[in-house]
């Protein structure tokens, strides 16, 4: 992989920060935006916050083990993030319930009201929401990085430490199921997914 | 529909309302960059922000751990409860004692004490225990510079300077390492004037403090730690420390600990509230005269890397003054 510019200097940073610990500021300064929306979208307010303060405190503990030949810290940070996002599973789960519950009508915390106009499938969305939640937890990782953090199949496969067939194979199992949560025929999209 | 096409909406219809939220950058490099006192993380949600007790924590290691040393009185809890009512209406007594001093905004409330902090390296999760003697001089309308001076309270250590920059016009200076920044900022006076002096009404104030910020502890619980903040490390006028103490008297689950000694050495009876966080947090008043002598904060369960007993912050006011200038 190669380091797009707008990622350039973060091995940099960390280095530096092994011996000037403001140093770190930087990677907050370009990463947080990102992984706060990452883990708002799986969590929700309270506890996304939590998560992303939990994962610099952690990332900074640990940077002395960042493999300074990686020029884009953002699969070893979104891989920490995954971890904190699974200690907080009962968080995530009870939010795939109130968002299956919200296309009947209920308020969840942290949930835009503007959307119903762009959506025709309000409760396709609970459908969604509920299929997310019954995902295998590996699965649901990959796929969400996927669709939710802007990485690539080979970023998500260092974010998770597999390897990319995994990714690819997790992936298309997650994407089967949420069909299948939707209600729609299964065989009629399957090879699509193969391209 | 493709669910992926879908996914990307339900995404998009989550992303938070707003920016980040501002505290977190804060709470992010402060916790990574400096040592943070454990009783401060523990009772996160207390007011606190009478900025850093130590300033450089690691400074001054010891390998003493304390353990609170409590000589229970006799009696259940009723009993345990009246005696703090009692206690409390002592200091009250005493507070009223006090001189009451007219305090200019352009002037500053010195407090000397004593304290040791229980502080955690979040970066090495190593805890480490720190006694130190502390001067402050707080601005008392906020717009101006103060102090805080520390050092180790053995070893005989220099004293570190901490300096408080004033807000004024809504903006705060602040240099470091020979930088200069700006925040803006609101002023958080030093001696804050015009509190209730009747217990009642400075009881409705405490609750009303809390209900204005909620949070996740019980109300009596942050009542309480509400009351342990304005007195500690401050100056109130006498009649007002009087209603703050006769207010406490009121929160429910306040009782009388025990007899205890203070971090200075002074002999003292303790009056508590009990934590959620299974903590305690006592205000401690002289055995004799129930004068306001300090406060302490211990743990009552082992866990978190505590073991039950262990004192996380405990501090003992020895003088408490107006004057014009900081150092002085």
């Amino acid at each position: 992989m190669t380091a797009t510019a707008e990622h350039a200097g973060d091995a940099a940073a960390i280095a530096a920060s092994r011996h000037d610990a403001e140093a770190f500021g930087v990677i907050y300064d370009r990463y947080a935006t990102g992984l706060h929306r990452y883990a708002y979208r799986r969590l929700g307010p309270q506890s996304a916050e939590d998560a992303v303060a939990e994962t610099f405190l952690a990332a900074f503990r640990h940077r002395g083990r960042y493999d300074l030949a990686r020029e884009d810290a953002r699969p070893w940070l979104f891989g920490i993030l995954t971890k904190e996002i699974a200690r907080r599973w009962r968080t995530e789960q009870a939010r795939y319930r109130a968002l299956s519950r919200a296309a009947e009508g209920d308020v969840v915390e942290g949930f835009a009201d503007d959307v119903d106009a762009a959506v025709s499938a309000q409760s396709a969305r609970g459908a969604l929401a509920d299929g997310l939640g019954r995902l295998a937890a590996g699965d649901r990782d990959v796929l969400l990085l996927i669709a939710w953090s802007g990485l690539s199949y080979e970023e998500v496969a260092q974010t998770l430490r597999i390897k990319v067939g995994t990714v690819r194979s997790r992936l298309h199992r997650a994407r089967r199921k949420l069909r299948e949560a939707l209600g729609e025929d299964t065989m009629t999209d399957f090879f699509e997914v193969e391209r | 529909m493709n669910e992926m096409k879908l996914l990307d909406e339900l995404g998009s219809a989550l992303d938070p309302a707003g920016p980040l939220p501002q505290d977190l950058r804060r709470r992010v490099l402060t916790g990574a960059v400096r040592p943070q006192p454990l009783w401060r993380r523990l009772l996160a949600g207390r007011a606190g922000t009478r900025v850093a007790v130590v300033g450089g924590l690691a400074a001054v290691l010891t390998a003493v751990v304390l353990a609170a040393q409590v000589i229970p009185i006799g009696g259940g809890e009723p009993a345990a409860q009246a005696q703090a009512a009692d206690i409390l209406a002592g200091a009250a007594a005493q507070a009223r004692l006090q001189p009451e001093v007219r305090v200019r905004g352009d002037q500053f409330v010195r407090v000397e004490s004593v304290a040791t902090v229980l502080g955690m390296n979040e970066a090495t999760r190593e805890s480490s225990t720190s006694t130190i003697a502390r001067q402050v001089w707080l601005s008392a309308d906020g717009t101006h510079d103060g102090l805080i001076r520390q050092r180790p309270r053995s070893g005989g250590g220099d004293w570190s300077e901490t300096p408080l920059p004033g807000c004024r016009d809504g903006v705060m200076t602040q240099s470091k390492g020979g930088v200069t920044g700006t925040q803006a900022c609101t002023p958080t006076p030093g001696y804050v004037g015009g509190l209730p002096s009747d217990p009642d009404a400075m009881l409705a104030h405490l609750y009303r403090g809390v209900d204005d910020h909620p949070n996740k502890n019980p109300r009596d619980q942050q009542a309480f730690s509400a009351a342990a903040d304005l007195v500690d490390e401050a100056y109130l006028a006498p009649a007002s420390l009087a209603a703050v103490f006769g207010a406490v008297a009121e929160i429910p689950g306040v009782s009388v600990i025990g007899e205890v000694t203070d971090e200075a050495g002074r002999a003292g009876v303790a009056v508590a509230l009990r934590e959620v966080q299974g903590t305690r947090t006592e205000l401690i008043f002289d055995r004799a005269s129930h004068a306001y002598l300090g406060t302490r904060t211990v743990a009552l369960q082992d866990g978190d890397g505590l073991t039950a007993g262990q004192v996380l912050f405990s501090s003992a006011v020895l003088t408490v003054g107006i004057v014009d200038r900081v150092g002085a």
